[in-house]
């Protein structure tokens, strides 16, 4: 009698534990979001910003419904964050399932290939209805940084996501460490804007203050400093060989005249003498000048950065404020890009604007492009410098009074503009898979550049190891083409 | 007696729901996987028309492919699973048997790893290798580092089996041997081992079986790297099916190769040791 | 004197053993209450630095200390509360319970009908089916991940619960097992039920499934923890978050830069602790179950 007392009491304890867990379940919550939310219309919304990595994000995203809702009162924005790197596979995933987003941010890398997979709306006929806008509503080419307005339509023209960001990959250094230096030496010294008075500001650098490779790390072995045993203790620069080699190689790549892919995505371009060039420099930097921290898969480039153990890191416009969160205030960095190489010409760097886009079978294509509308229009554009201190691709944003106040407060948002600006195109054609072809090839030829050199490593040179890392990516291209080809043609488009 | 009218349909009505499912789910699943690797296909967008031969051969023959490199890499891991295994789980089991106090602890000690999700244990062991050493770093120690995480893992699960099979031997024989003037090292070899060689072989295959289709430590640790090392088949199939824009016919002629290998390499194992299991009908 | 001292030594490294098997364990609950700073600074210690004495002397004295660091001031099950609110680590792990839970209770109900056919019936093909379901169980899981979400895919349940659960319902490894329990009944006692006027459906109400109840507790605990660990096919058949559990929802965690990682591991040990608690409280079962299974078999 006792013992079933105690089993009857156990279970009723454990029952209501897991229905305790069971009502908190995402099954059920979602269950009732879709049950209960009282307003008619529904407008799922994706993005990979994710309030988790910075409530900024969420203060953000969370203006931006309060605007949207308080003017279309019968719709409710449901908004879901799906990582980054797993963006691509959840979203086939997601419109072949039951609940696919209605609009969604698209990065530049993926745009083309869910276009030509028949997974977004062409946005032709809605821009077409919208030609008469005018002002900080208007949403047409000439609104936009020309940079900005690269990837997101085909060859022919066909418009398939507004520009929402423009993000360039630039270096990013820390003042602290060069304005210490500084002091010592008149060429950091030099790297400094001036004040009105003639005195450095060392809140500001000249955008053209690195004149070119040599310069460059002239400049970085002036700013390591090495501890007792020969290791680096304050790094120049940082190279990361793991995450994606070929990450960082495309920028220098472009900032010695070269290319990754050539417009069409069919033909890889960077097994060239430039890009020879440019994976040497990286290379070099690390094992002969040895400016550089050694290569660690687990630490990130950005948290060297953040604990002050490094003066320069290639990273992008986006992540000052990825800094200023996650060392809770630290903001005394500027932002620079490239300098040219031995073929190149002006300082470079590689831009692209990820749009938002609307999915093709959205039951609900007013409210998303009304969404489109209010995000990619001013008023977005605006709440984005508000919350995230985030620059826009809009021309008529750095006209604004609050892009004033906003460069005046944040100082390394000085440079952004012109970075910008001088950004080429950024690769966009089947990003996953020429990765797998490339990045094992970049990280070998990190991680083993002095073997390679002497003639004792898996590839007889840098340039046989390009040969070969071009020649599988071009197999991806063309496989993809093929295929691509096929789909636009069932679709009445196409070449 | 086998029932007529329509009483002789009630077994197959108990059988429907539960066979139904398993046959759909492996049986039909399978010809689909077949049917799909001779095409080229996306995992939105559908077919793109009949390919032929030609992913297998892309799989086989193409430089490009990393199929090869991937099998080799695999097969590497499971080697160094199959004989991790036997050093760490069957020392294990003689030594529990011989411990007179807290066995049931031990047991559930060494159980741990095996009720634990392999993605808690992987994001562990990522910060763990890094700690001792840097080993997912290099080419040479990372896929050694995975295998020992997959031993250290499957520690105590092969334990309890390998103990199973030893409370089965008569201890007579170990008395009779004693008389006889073996010692340890003897008994252990002339009784023993051959007494455990249906555990063993159990042990061995259902190891090989999924050391083959490693997964989890991979796609949390390493992603393939470094410099491809730990590129593992299970991989390279979810990356090309799921991943990458219309691939998932490459990826099914891939894991169709998979599956050949594991049917032969199981074949070539149950052939040599000739294992005494007896299927009941 | 030898043998004495070999149980002694065994104990020894039996004891050695579990200290390595249990040091992960330590590492990850230990780094779940470190602070992001601690955790860069201090990447080996198993105690979090704010809460060493030494430490502690140091922040008392007014020197500079891993108190003074962002965070310093936080209790130890910060990490949990974070991850709760923050990284929402309450809904996926309902979720891994509600899949565990459906998955276990169908796979009990069919396998049980399955089992008790193969056990107890003659009929025509019953070698044929019996041979096809151990055909099922030859096929490596990593062939059937692609075809199994085609199927899912034109049932239409990509991305629900129910196609992550579908494909779990039945599994022929219950069915043997249970076949295995049914066949060890003696004929007799159904022989007695049918006399006192069962059908098949009572038999096996009043007869099987009360003398097979550790088969039964056995194959439901195995299920349920194999439903809990659940990654690849969740991975693969979801996209809505709302529906991860607990392992795809860890995985996706870190995918942003500079990841939490203690907050990361508070949520690791609320996904590891509820199995192992299971595991405890059950493991006579599983124990048993698991030399039921491997060598019968």
């Amino acid at each position: 009698m006792y013992n079933r007392l105690r089993v009857l009491l156990i279970s009723l304890v454990l029952g209501l534990v897991c229905l305790g867990a069971l009502w908190r379940s995402g099954v059920v919550w979602a269950w009732g979001m879709k049950a209960g939310s009282g307003r008619p219309v529904q407008l799922k919304v994706w993005d990979w910003w994710s309030p988790s990595a910075n409530e900024e994000y969420g203060e953000y995203f969370a203006a931006v419904e309060k605007v949207y809702e308080e003017r279309y009162p019968d719709v409710d924005v449901v908004l879901q964050i799906v990582p980054f790197g797993n963006y691509v596979q959840k979203l086939a995933t997601a419109m072949v399932g039951s609940a696919p987003p209605d609009v969604f941010q698209s990065s530049v890398y993926w745009a083309e290939g869910f276009y030509q997979r028949g997974m977004l709306l062409s946005l032709d006929s809605l821009l077409a209805q919208a030609a008469a806008d005018t002002g900080g509503q208007r949403l047409a080419q000439g609104v936009f940084l020309p940079s900005a307005w690269r990837h997101n339509h085909t060859a022919e023209g066909r418009v398939f996501g507004i520009p929402q960001i423009i993000d360039a990959q630039c270096l990013i250094w820390n003042l602290d460490l060069l304005e210490k230096a500084a002091q010592e030496d008149e060429e950091i010294r030099d790297l400094f804007e001036h004040l009105p008075d003639g005195t450095p500001d060392y809140q500001r650098l000249h955008f053209e203050g690195v004149r070119d490779w040599e310069h460059f790390r002239r400049l970085v072995k002036k700013l390591t400093r090495y501890g007792q045993d020969g290791e680096v203790v304050q790094a120049g620069f940082a190279i990361n060989a793991y995450s994606g080699g070929a990450g960082m190689f495309p920028p220098w790549l472009a900032a010695n005249g070269g290319r990754f892919q050539n417009e069409a995505g069919t033909r890889a371009l960077f097994a060239t003498p430039k890009g020879v060039e440019a994976l040497e420099f990286m290379a070099r930097l690390y094992w002969e000048d040895k400016v550089c921290p050694p290569f660690r898969r687990q630490i990130a480039d950005g948290e060297l950065f953040e604990e002050g153990k490094v003066a320069c890191i290639a990273a992008g416009t986006w992540t000052g404020k990825d800094i200023i969160r996650n060392t809770l205030g630290w903001r005394n960095f500027a932002k620079t890009a490239f300098p040219p190489g031995p073929r190149g010409s002006g300082q470079k760097t590689l831009t692209w604007g990820n749009m938002l886009v609307i999915s093709r079978n959205c039951p609900n294509v007013e409210a998303a492009w009304e969404y489109v509308r209010l995000v990619c229009g001013l008023e977005g554009n605006l709440l984005r410098l508000k919350y995230l201190g985030y620059n826009g691709p809009r021309l008529d944003l750095y006209q604004t009074p609050q892009w004033r106040e906003a460069a005046a407060a944040r100082p390394y948002l000085a440079n952004v503009p012109q970075i910008c600006l001088a950004g080429d195109k950024l690769r966009h054609t089947e990003i996953i898979a020429t990765d797998h072809q490339a990045n094992p090839v970049f990280e070998t030829l990190l991680l083993r550049y002095p073997e390679i050199v002497a003639g004792q490593g898996p590839y007889s040179s840098v340039a046989a190891a390009l040969k070969e890392a071009a020649g599988n990516v071009d197999q991806v291209y063309g496989r993809y083409h093929q295929q691509a080809q096929g789909w636009l043609a069932r679709r009445g488009e196409g070449e | 007696m086998i029932n007529k009218g329509w009483r002789a349909l009630i077994p197959y009505l108990y059988l429907a729901p539960a066979l139904s499912l398993a046959l759909i789910f492996s049986l039909m699943s399978m010809g689909i996987s077949m049917w799909t690797s001779f095409h080229h296909f996306d995992a939105f967008a559908g077919s793109a028309g009949y390919a032929g031969w030609e992913n297998y051969r892309r799989a086989l023959f193409a430089a490009d492919s990393y199929c090869w490199l991937a099998l080799r890499h695999t097969a590497y891991y499971v080697v160094l699973c199959a004989v991790g295994v036997l050093l760490t789980a069957l020392p294990l089991a003689l030594l529990c048997q011989k411990v007179r106090w807290g066995q049931a602890l031990f047991r559930t000690l060494y159980f741990l790893p095996s009720i634990t999700p392999g993605v808690v244990l992987a994001l562990v062991f990522y910060h763990l290798f890094g700690v001792w050493g840097n080993l997912l770093d290099q080419p040479r120690t990372a896929m050694p580092a995975l295998a020992l995480m997959g031993v250290w893992a499957g520690a105590g699960y092969n334990m309890v089996l390998f103990l199973a099979g030893l409370t089965e031997i008569p201890q007579h024989l170990y008395d009779a041997a004693r008389v006889d003037g073996a010692n340890a090292w003897q008994q252990f070899w002339h009784i023993t081992l051959p007494m455990l060689r249906n555990t063993l072989v159990f042990v061995v295959v259902m190891t090989i079986i999924g050391a083959f289709q490693v997964f989890t430590s991979v796609y949390i640790m390493t992603s393939g790297g470094p410099e491809r090392s730990t590129e593992v088949i299970a991989y390279t199939i979810f990356l090309n099916a799921f991943a990458v824009a219309g691939q998932m016919g490459y990826a099914s002629a891939v894991a169709w190769l998979l599956f050949v290998v594991v049917a032969v390499f199981v074949a070539i194992q149950m052939r040599v040791f000739r294992s005494r299991k007896v299927y009941d009908e | 004197m030898n043998r004495r001292l070999t149980p002694l030594v065994a104990l020894l490294l039996m004891l050695a053993g579990a200290v390595i098997m249990v040091y992960p364990y330590a590492y990850m609950v230990g780094s779940s209450l470190k602070t992001r700073r601690e955790f860069a600074q201090d990447k080996e210690g198993l105690i979090p630095p704010r809460f060493e004495v030494g430490e502690q002397l140091k922040h008392r004295r007014g020197e500079p200390s891993a108190l003074d660091w962002p965070g310093g001031d936080w209790p130890p099950w910060q990490n949990y509360a974070d991850a709760i609110s923050f990284g929402k680590v309450d809904r996926y792990l309902g979720n891994s319970l509600m899949y565990g839970v459906v998955i276990t209770a169908m796979q009990l109900l069919l396998d049980v009908l399955a089992a008790y056919a193969f056990a107890r019936f003659e009929f025509r093909g019953k070698r044929l089916l019996f041979g096809l379901l151990l055909a099922t169980m030859m096929v490596p899981p990593a062939v059937l991940l692609i075809p199994n979400f085609l199927v899912v895919r034109e049932l239409g349940l990509v991305d629900t619960a129910w196609g992550v659960m579908l494909p779990g319902f039945a599994g022929a490894f219950g069915i043997f097992l249970l076949r295995q329990a049914f066949l060890n009944i003696p004929a007799e006692l159904e022989q007695a039920a049918r006399i006192d006027g069962c059908g098949s459906t009572g038999i096996l109400w009043h007869v099987i499934l009360p003398l097979s109840k550790p088969a039964l507790i056995t194959l439901g605990l195995f299920t349920f923890m194999g439903a809990w660990n659940m990654f690849e096919w969740p991975l693969v058949v979801l996209s809505d978050h709302n529906y991860y559990p607990l392992t795809v929802g860890l995985s996706l965690f870190r995918a942003e830069t500079g990841a939490d990682w203690p907050r990361i591991f508070a949520a690791s040990t609320m996904g590891a602790a509820p199995l192992i608690l299971l595991f405890l409280a059950a493991q006579r079962y599983l124990v048993g179950g698991i030399s039921l299974s491997g060598i019968k078999v």
